[in-house]
């Protein structure tokens, strides 16, 4: 395992979406659109499950009113 | 023996137990009243029409939505509202597994992927409407801008000659105001109303059975979409199904999408330094969209319950309706920061304005472009504009909160 | 009385409404058209009613259930039709949800509809055998 260097906080990030709570609303689209898609049916897909922008994916996180979205840090 | 500690609903105040989104003294500024009823009594009841509760709490508000199963979406309006009140409209008062099969036919019709072509007609005509205001130097608001955008752009997603848009223009006027100062008249102007526009729908469904067959998969054009469609596997929709699906898609996007531009619109003009904002951070559009639609959350439902229930220490039999205060619960301290504050950077911003669960407004993707292309182009073409000296801002409740008069300088 | 499943039926409703002030002077004075109501198995027949202005000037039962012409067409299964017929099964829901299908000008229906749906509640008041 390499060193991780200070100014890193977490080391990744996993990515994944609740299907069964999606609702479609789409507002992570508004703050990860690299890391967050529609599908045909209208549901969220995660297009990258462990992204480098740590700090959207968080906000996509935290801003879904159906809070189906987890990111899951790894230690 | 202990004395029963009742929670307070209201009944001894006349401002809630006597509260409907129709009484003349909210019109002008709900807000006042939402927070008053919400601090007061996070679990109200309204005696008018039979009688009805009233949630504020953001909690309670996502969670009808989140348990469909509890608060049924039939009937809907409180009072009925002259549209479609003998059968559940589709597929707005539909429920359980009936509503996931029309919900599964029209998402696809509304995901990103298959508006994003839509956005630029959204363009075309906040610019094309611009140009005809700037030509002008001044306008009244709803009937030259709000009112005939998202007109316009429904009738462009079902592919319908834009000549027809003042026909339309019209007809939803009457819908969505008070067509008459008596309340029975203007029921009955609406049903008529009603009919007429879905005889328009009805007559373009004819003219394509009588072309042929519909054209199915991914090119097939949104009627066809639906006349090729399958209810769950079992049968393809009615013509009765497809036109309540075609009526709901219009009304659902037009005094929702031109209520929150209206209200941006006069909130900008009349708060510089946020207009300032955006014109300095375009960056910032979308939280800011985001936090306007969550400071004017337009949209106050109802529902029904399906068993008895308790919210909060409060009894609620079955068939009870309930109205839900969502411009209320977007405003509660309990889930926003500072809630009475408008950040347009604002993160969490989980506000319900279009709703969640299943019922999840199906147009929110459109209709947010819708709000922030005009909001865009309005401050890229008119950084300086304000209220027409002189005038006031007319505003309304009703059953979606919106501007209905509004003169603008714009120079 | 009428026997459920003939051509009785309609021979009932048309008596029913050319007798009826209300129907004639003022909610059907616009009803001109051609209405079959087709049944599915067992009974597997199809009913031709014609109106003038309202007036019921033609009922028969038609030959065969194939390329039926006619301006409207409603199709539904006995079962269906028993329902609508003994007021256990809400016509307005069948039309709506496919148990009753309509083939005609949807337009046309539609301006019509109070006027279609006073014929159908007339009809579920014949006594059948």
């Amino acid at each position: 395992m390499s060193a991780k260097p200070k100014d890193v906080k977490v080391q990744g990030v996993h990515v994944s979406v609740d299907r069964s709570r999606c609702a479609g609303h789409a507002v992570c689209l508004i703050h990860a659109p690299t890391i967050f898609d529609v599908d045909d049916e209208g549901y969220s897909v995660v297009l990258d499950e462990t992204p480098a922008d740590i700090e959207s994916a968080h906000r996509a996180e935290i801003n879904c009113p159906e809070r189906a979205i987890h990111v899951e840090e790894d230690l | 023996m202990t004395q029963q500690q009742q929670v307070d609903i209201g009944t001894d105040d006349p401002e809630i137990s006597q509260f409907h989104y129709g009484r003349p003294e909210y019109q002008e500024d709900a807000n006042p009243v939402f927070d008053r009823i919400r601090q007061k009594c996070p679990v109200a009841r309204s005696e008018l029409f039979g009688g009805f509760w009233m949630l504020s709490k953001y909690d309670d508000v996502l969670r009808a939505y989140q348990e469909p199963e509890l608060f049924s979406s039939y009937p809907n309006p409180i009072p009925p509202n002259g549209i479609g009140s003998e059968r559940p409209v589709i597929p707005v008062e539909t429920d359980g597994p009936d509503h996931a099969k029309y919900r599964k036919i029209l998402q696809p019709l509304f995901t990103v992927a298959r508006l994003r072509p839509l956005e630029a007609k959204v363009l075309q005509h906040a610019t094309e409407l611009i140009d005809g205001i700037a030509a002008r130097g001044e306008c009244e608001f709803i009937t030259e801008f709000a009112h005939v955008l998202p007109t316009r752009v429904f009738l462009d997603m079902m592919g319908w000659p834009i000549e027809d848009a003042p026909k339309f223009l019209e007809w939803t006027e009457k819908l969505m105001r008070e067509p008459s100062p008596d309340p029975e008249e203007s029921l009955q102007i609406k049903e008529e109303t009603g009919l007429e526009l879905i005889g328009y729908f009805a007559e373009e469904l004819d003219r394509r059975e009588e072309l042929g067959p519909p054209q199915a998969g991914d090119d097939a054009d949104f009627i066809d979409w639906l006349r090729s469609a399958s209810f769950g596997g079992e049968r393809p929709l009615t013509q009765f199904e497809i036109l309540d699906c075609i009526f709901i898609i219009l009304l659902a996007g037009l005094d929702t999408v031109q209520g929150v531009l209206g209200l941006s619109i006069e909130f900008l003009a009349k708060n510089p330094g946020y207009r300032r904002e955006l014109i300095e951070h375009p960056e910032r559009i979308d939280t800011a969209v985001e936090e306007l639609l969550r400071w004017f959350a337009p949209v106050l439902p109802g529902r029904r319950l399906t068993r008895d229930v308790e919210i909060r220490g409060v009894p609620m039999k079955k068939d009870d309706r309930v109205m839900l205060l969502m411009g209320s619960a977007c405003r509660d301290g309990d889930e926003f920061d500072e809630p009475l504050a408008v950040d347009f950077e604002r993160s969490p911003n989980r506000h319900i304005a279009f709703g969640a669960g299943a019922h999840r407004c199906l147009g929110a993707f459109l209709a947010r472009a819708e709000l922030r292309i005009p909001i865009q182009e309005w401050l890229k073409r008119f950084p300086d504009y304000g209220i027409k000296e002189g005038t006031t801002v007319i505003h309304h409740l009703s059953a979606v909160r919106g501007v209905t008069e509004m003169y603008l300088d714009c120079r | 009385m009428a026997k459920f499943g003939t051509a009785e039926v309609y021979k009932e409703m048309g008596d029913m409404l050319n007798n009826d002030d209300e129907w004639l002077n003022k909610r059907g004075t616009k009803i001109s058209y051609s209405m079959v109501y087709d049944y599915g198995e067992p009974v597997d027949k199809a009913f031709f009613t014609r109106f003038e202005a309202g007036r019921v000037t033609e009922v028969r039962e038609l030959e065969s259930r194939g390329n039926i012409d006619a301006d409207f067409v409603i199709s539904g299964s006995t079962d269906t039709w028993r329902g609508v017929l003994t007021k256990t099964v809400d016509p307005t829901v069948a039309l709506t949800r496919g148990q009753l299908k309509v083939k005609g000008k949807m337009a046309t229906l539609l301006k019509n509809m109070n006027a279609f749906k006073y014929v159908i509640e007339k009809m579920s008041q014949i006594p059948l055998d």
